[in-house]
C-alpha cells in the first residue's frame, strides 16, 4: 500500500507547490522590511518569520494530508459542512473587522482565523461528495436544486460579511464541478445568463454608491488618485516601472519607500512585478498555471468522481484567485481583497490552500492503477 | 467518461487563457509602457504634507482668552533616494539646529512612512528665516507649522481647564479632555509631487485645508475668578501667619448663579501656571518655599476633593425636620453647652450655653445640640433622603456608569475625573445611633464644594436643582454657533415656602452676626462650618491640623444673584472664610474700587 502511494505520488505537483511557497515567503520578506531589505535583515522581520512558520507548518500539513486516503473524508461531509457554516455565522457576531468587513476570529493571541478561507476547502469536499453520490443526474433541472442550495448557504453568509470576492470563489468552484459533472450546455447558458442578470440588478439596486465606486474605480483610477485610486495607481507604477528585468529583489523603490499599502497581503504581486520585472513575473505566472494544469491532470486520472471533483474544485479556486488578484494589481479587475494563494501574507489563506492541495496530492497518490 | 475528460481539458485551456490574459497585460504595462512608468516612479513621487489643525480656543464669559493656540515651527526632512545628497542635507541642517548629524539620521531612520517627511526638531521663528534663506541647498527640507496650546492667563482657572498632551494632540484632563472632540479640529493635508531631487513640481495635486477646532465660551467671569483667587490666597496666608493655623495652604471657592446653575468662579488653591502643567518642579519653584508638598495637587478642590463640611450641613437637617414634621419652627430645645444624644456626647462650640433655642436661633448660633436632637428624631434614613434631595448623594457602585452622575449633575468635566461625595454608611461596619447625631452637624460624611454650591442654590431659589455648568456656548472657528447651553432643571423639590423662609431667616441671622458682612447695602444669608476631620481630633502635635473652615451663603438675601461656597482646608473656625465671601460680594456687586466696575 505505502509503496503504491509513493509510486503514484505526484512529485511534479509537490515540487511546484514547494517552489511557489518558498518564493512567496521571500517576496513577503522583501515587502515587510522598510527601507531596503536584504536576506539577512529579512530574518529580523516578524512578518517574515511568521509567514515562514506558516509555510513550514502548511507544507507539513499538506504532506500529512496527502498520505490519508481522501475517500475517508466522504464519511464526514455533514459535520464538515455544518462546522464550517457555524464558523461563518460565528464570525459575523464574534469576529473582528478590518477594512469594514467582519472576517476574522481570534484564536489565541497570535492567530486570527479567517473562516471563509477554511470554508472554501470544506465546500470543495462537501460539494464534491454531494455531486459524486450515486444516482445524481444533471439531466433535469430538478437535479440542480440541491447542489445550488448547498453552495448558496455559505456563499450568502460570506456575502453578508461583506466579502463579495470570496463569495464569488464559490461560484467558480461550484460552476467548474457542475461543468465537469456533466451540466447540460443549455442549463449552463441559463445559469450563466441568470447570474449576469442578477449581478447587474444587484449592482444597480443593492450596492451603495461608495461600494459601486470601489468596484469600478479600476476602470479609471485617476478619478480619485489619492483615495480609492491611490493603491491601484501605486501598484501600476510599481509593476510598470519594473520593466523587463525588474529593479532587483529587495530593490523596488516604490515598495521600499512605502508608497504601496497592503503590499505584503493583497498586493504582493506588485512587489514581484517591480522587483523581478516582466521576466520574473511571467515565469512566476507560468509556474503557477503549471501547478493548476497539474492539479487538473490529477482530476483526469482520479479513480473516482469524488477525487475528480475535489481536484477540479481546487483548480477552479486557484485559477479564479490568480486571475482576480493579479488582475487587480494591473488594474484589469476590481479591487476585491482576495489574496494570492501560497504567496500573499496571511496564515488562514496559506493553511487553507495547503489543505486543499494536500487533498489533491492524496487523490493523485490513491489513484487506481491496478486496472491498467 | 470521454465527455468528462473533454470538459476537464477545456478547464485546462481556460487556465492557460488566464495566463495569456495576465501575461499580455503585463507585457503592455512593463514592456510597452515601462519607460513611462519608470518616469512616474522616479520623477513624480507624491509627498504628503499634513496641515495640523489649530486647537479651538477657550474664552471666559467676559471675553478673556483662557486657552490659545500659537504656531510653533517644526523642521522635517523628506526621504531622499540619493544617500549622498541626503548626507549633504543632514550636514548642512545640523549647522542650523540644535541636533547633531547622528540625531538627525536616527530620526530619519525611525520614520516608517517614507512618503511623509520625518520630524527632526522644533525651532524658533528666527531659525525658520535662516533656514528659508538656504532652503535651495536642502531640497528635502520641509518646515511645518505645528500649533501648540498656550494659556495666556497662566494660573487662572488652571485646574478646571485641564491640559493637552501635545504629542498626541488631545486633551487629557479637565475641560480640554471633556470637550476634546470639539476643540480638536480636523487636520488637513496637501499632496505635492516631487521629482527625484525631492523638489516640488507644480502646485499641490490635492489638498484639504485644516479646520481649526471649535471655540469654547465659559460661564466664568475672570474678574470674579481673579478676585476670589486673590482673596482666598490672602486670607489663607492670614490664617497661617496670624491665627496659628499653620497648615492653611489650600482651599476652594465656587460662585454660582442660583437661578441658572452658571458657575461664575471656580477656584482651587494653591494653583499653578498651566503652561507648565505636570511640571511639579516648576510649581515648587513658583510657590513659597515653606509650602508643604501635600498642598500642591493636580486635583481640583471644587469637584475632586470631598471633605467634611461641619455646620454648613445643618440646613439639610433643618429642612428635613420641618418638612417631615419632626420639629416645628417654634419648638425650642435646650442647648446647655453639653449634652448626650443617642449615647453620643455633643457640645456646642466653646461649650457656650445658648438656652432654649428654636430653629432660626439654632442656625444663628449654630447649635450642635439642637440639630443633633432633630437628627436623632429624624433618623439617618430621613437625613440621607434629604441629602439626596439636595443633590449631594454619592452614586453607588451598583449604578450604571452613565447614571453615576457626581457633583450635583455637573457634566462639563468628564464623570471619570470627578470625585463623588463620601457616604459614611459605606465605610462603617455597624452604624450606631451616635453616628446619626454626628452627621446632623456635618461630621463623618464628606461633600465637594461644588455640591455645597448646588445645595445652597436650592435653598436660595426655593428647591430648583439647576445643573451646574461651566460651558455656555461652542462656536466654530468662524464664530458660528455649534452648540448653546441654556440652564437645565435636573430636579424640582416641593419644599414648603414657609419652611424655606424659616431656614433662610436663620441663615440671614447667622450672616448678620459676622463683622465681615457689615456695611453692605443688602442683607446676606449664610452659614459657617467648622469641620472636624481625621487629623483635627487628636492633639498629637506631629499630625494635628486645624479644622476645615467653610462658609456657604447667597446674596442678596431678598433677591439672590450669587451663591458662594468658601472652603479653607485646615484653616480653623468657619467664620474666617466669611472674609473671602465678602471680597467676592464686593467684587460682584462692584462695591469697592478693587472690584468690578
Amino acid at each position: 500500500m505505502g509503496k503504491k502511494i509513493l509510486r503514484n505520488y505526484d512529485y511534479l505537483l509537490f515540487f511546484t507547490i514547494v517552489i511557489i511557497a518558498i518564493f512567496g515567503v521571500i517576496m513577503v520578506g522583501s515587502s515587510s522590511v522598510s527601507g531596503g531589505a536584504t536576506f539577512t535583515t529579512m530574518f529580523s522581520s516578524r512578518t517574515f518569520i511568521k509567514q515562514l512558520i506558516w509555510a513550514l507548518g502548511g507544507l507539513a500539513g499538506m504532506a500529512a494530508l496527502s498520505f490519508i486516503d481522501y475517500t475517508e473524508w466522504q464519511r464526514f461531509t455533514l459535520p464538515i459542512y455544518l462546522f464550517s457554516l457555524a464558523l461563518l455565522v460565528l464570525v459575523i457576531f464574534k469576529g473582528s473587522s478590518a477594512w469594514g468587513a467582519q472576517r476574522w476570529i481570534a484564536i489565541g493571541p497570535f492567530f486570527n482565523l479567517q473562516p471563509s478561507e477554511l470554508a472554501k476547502v470544506a465546500i470543495i469536499i462537501t460539494f464534491s461528495a454531494l455531486m459524486a453520490k450515486e444516482g445524481r443526474s444533471l439531466d433535469q433541472w430538478t437535479g440542480l436544486v440541491v447542489p445550488l442550495l448547498h453552495v448558496a448557504a455559505p456563499m450568502l453568509v460570506i456575502f453578508l460579511q461583506p466579502d463579495l470576492g470570496t463569495s464569488l470563489i464559490f461560484v467558480a468552484i461550484a460552476g467548474s464541478i457542475l461543468f465537469v459533472a456533466g451540466l447540460r450546455w443549455l442549463h449552463l447558458l441559463f445559469l450563466g445568463g441568470g447570474g449576469i442578470v442578477a449581478a447587474v440588478l444587484g449592482y444597480l439596486f443593492f450596492l451603495r454608491d461608495y461600494q459601486k465606486a470601489r468596484l469600478i474605480i479600476f476602470r479609471d483610477p485617476w478619478q480619485d488618485p489619492l483615495g480609492l485610486g491611490w493603491q491601484i495607481i501605486q501598484s501600476k507604477v510599481a509593476i510598470g516601472s519594473g520593466q523587463f528585468q525588474g529593479r532587483g529583489l529587495f530593490r523596488g523603490t516604490q515598495i521600499q519607500l512605502g508608497f504601496l499599502p497592503a503590499k505584503k497581503t493583497d498586493f504582493i504581486f506588485s512587489v514581484i512585478g517591480e522587483e523581478l520585472g516582466f521576466l520574473g513575473s511571467a515565469i512566476f505566472l507560468l509556474v503557477y498555471v503549471l501547478m493548476i494544469w497539474q492539479v487538473l491532470k490529477v482530476a483526469l486520472e482520479a479513480k473516482d468522481s469524488f477525487g475528480r471533483y475535489i481536484s477540479v474544485g481546487v483548480a477552479a479556486m486557484l485559477s479564479f484567485q490568480l486571475l482576480v488578484n493579479v488582475g487587480m494589481t494591473i488594474s484589469i479587475m476590481p479591487v476585491t481583497g482576495l489574496p494570492l494563494p501560497l504567496v500573499s501574507y496571511g496564515g488562514s489563506s496559506f493553511l487553507a490552500t495547503m489543505l486543499a492541495l494536500g487533498l489533491v496530492l492524496s487523490v493523485a497518490a490513491h489513484k487506481d492503477t491496478s486496472i491498467f | 467518461m470521454n465527455r468528462t475528460h473533454l470538459r476537464i481539458n477545456l478547464l485546462r485551456i481556460v487556465a492557460f487563457f488566464i495566463l495569456a490574459v495576465l501575461v499580455y497585460n503585463l507585457f503592455q504595462l512593463q514592456i510597452i509602457e515601462g519607460k513611462e512608468w519608470v518616469n512616474v516612479a522616479d520623477n513624480n513621487r507624491f509627498r504628503h504634507l499634513i496641515e495640523l489643525a489649530p486647537r479651538g480656543r477657550i474664552f471666559s464669559a467676559d471675553g478673556v482668552e483662557l486657552a490659545a493656540s500659537v504656531p510653533t515651527y517644526v523642521v522635517a526632512l523628506a526621504d531622499e533616494v540619493s544617500k549622498e545628497r541626503q548626507e549633504k542635507t543632514i550636514a548642512m541642517l545640523a549647522q542650523f539646529i540644535e541636533k547633531s548629524e547622528e540625531e538627525i539620521r536616527a530620526k530619519l531612520s525611525k520614520n516608517r512612512r517614507k512618503f511623509e517627511p520625518a520630524v527632526i526638531d522644533t525651532v524658533d521663528f528666527e531659525t525658520v528665516i535662516r533656514l528659508e534663506e538656504n532652503k535651495h541647498l536642502m531640497p528635502s527640507l520641509v518646515i511645518q507649522v505645528v500649533p501648540q496650546r498656550e494659556y495666556p492667563e497662566k494660573d487662572l482657572l488652571a485646574h478646571p481647564l485641564g491640559g493637552v498632551k501635545e504629542s498626541e494632540r488631545r486633551g487629557v484632563a479637565g475641560l480640554e479632555k471633556r470637550w476634546d472632540e470639539y476643540l480638536r479640529g480636523e487636520d488637513g493635508f496637501s499632496v505635492i509631487q516631487v521629482n527625484a531631487d525631492n523638489r516640488p513640481i507644480g502646485d499641490a495635486v490635492n489638498s484639504l485645508p485644516a479646520v481649526p477646532g471649535d471655540n469654547l465660551y465659559l460661564t466664568i467671569d475672570t474678574k470674579l475668578q481673579r478676585a476670589a483667587q486673590n482673596s482666598l490666597r490672602r486670607v489663607l496666608e492670614k490664617q497661617r501667619t496670624q491665627a496659628k493655623a499653620k497648615d492653611a495652604w489650600a482651599g476652594a471657592v465656587v460662585v454660582i448663579d442660583p437661578n441658572t446653575g452658571r458657575i461664575l468662579a471656580s477656584v482651587t488653591e494653591p494653583t499653578f501656571d498651566n503652561n507648565y502643567r505636570n511640571n511639579m518642579d516648576k510649581w515648587v519653584e513658583d510657590s513659597p518655599a515653606e509650602m508643604p508638598a501635600w498642598a500642591r495637587t493636580w486635583m481640583d478642590r471644587t469637584y475632586q476633593y470631598p471633605a467634611t463640611v461641619g455646620s454648613t450641613f445643618k440646613m439639610v437637617v433643618g429642612m428635613a425636620g420641618l418638612e417631615t414634621g419632626a420639629i416645628t419652627a417654634s419648638e425650642k430645645i435646650y442647648a446647655g453647652g453639653r449634652a448626650r444624644i443617642n449615647n453620643q456626647p455633643v457640645n456646642d462650640f466653646g461649650f457656650a450655653v445658648h438656652g432654649n433655642v428654636d430653629m432660626r436661633r439654632a442656625l444663628a448660633v449654630s447649635s450642635n445640640i439642637y440639630f443633633g436632637t432633630v437628627g436623632a428624631r429624624l433618623g439617618s434614613e430621613k437625613i440621607y433622603e434629604y441629602i439626596e434631595k439636595f443633590g449631594m448623594s454619592a452614586p453607588t457602585k451598583e449604578q450604571n456608569p452613565e447614571d453615576r452622575i457626581k457633583n450635583a449633575g455637573f457634566d462639563d468635566i468628564s464623570q471619570g475625573e470627578q470625585a463623588s461625595s463620601l457616604d459614611y454608611r459605606r465605610y462603617v461596619k455597624t452604624w450606631v445611633g451616635g453616628n446619626t447625631v454626628q452627621i446632623s452637624y456635618g461630621q463623618l460624611n464628606e461633600f465637594t464644594a461644588l455640591q455645597m454650591a448646588n445645595y445652597v442654590s436650592m435653598l436660595a431659589n426655593g428647591g430648583i436643582h439647576y445643573k451646574p455648568y461651566m460651558v455656555e456656548k461652542i462656536t466654530d472657528y468662524t464664530g458660528s454657533p455649534v452648540e448653546t447651553f441654556t440652564p437645565q432643571v435636573l430636579d424640582v423639590q416641593d419644599f414648603k415656602p414657609e419652611n424655606l423662609k424659616v431656614i433662610r431667616e436663620g441663615m440671614q441671622q447667622s450672616a448678620a452676626r459676622s463683622s465681615f458682612l457689615k456695611g453692605l447695602p443688602f442683607a446676606v444669608a449664610g452659614k459657617t462650618g467648622t469641620a472636624e476631620h481625621q487629623y483635627s481630633g487628636r492633639k498629637n502635635p506631629d499630625t494635628w491640623r486645624d479644622t476645615h473652615s467653610w462658609w456657604v451663603g447667597y446674596a442678596p438675601y431678598d433677591n439672590p444673584e450669587i451663591a458662594i461656597v468658601v472652603f479653607m482646608e485646615y484653616a480653623g473656625v468657619g467664620s474666617r472664610s466669611i472674609e473671602v465671601a465678602r471680597d467676592i460680594i464686593d467684587c460682584y456687586f462692584g462695591l469697592t474700587e478693587g472690584g468690578g466696575e
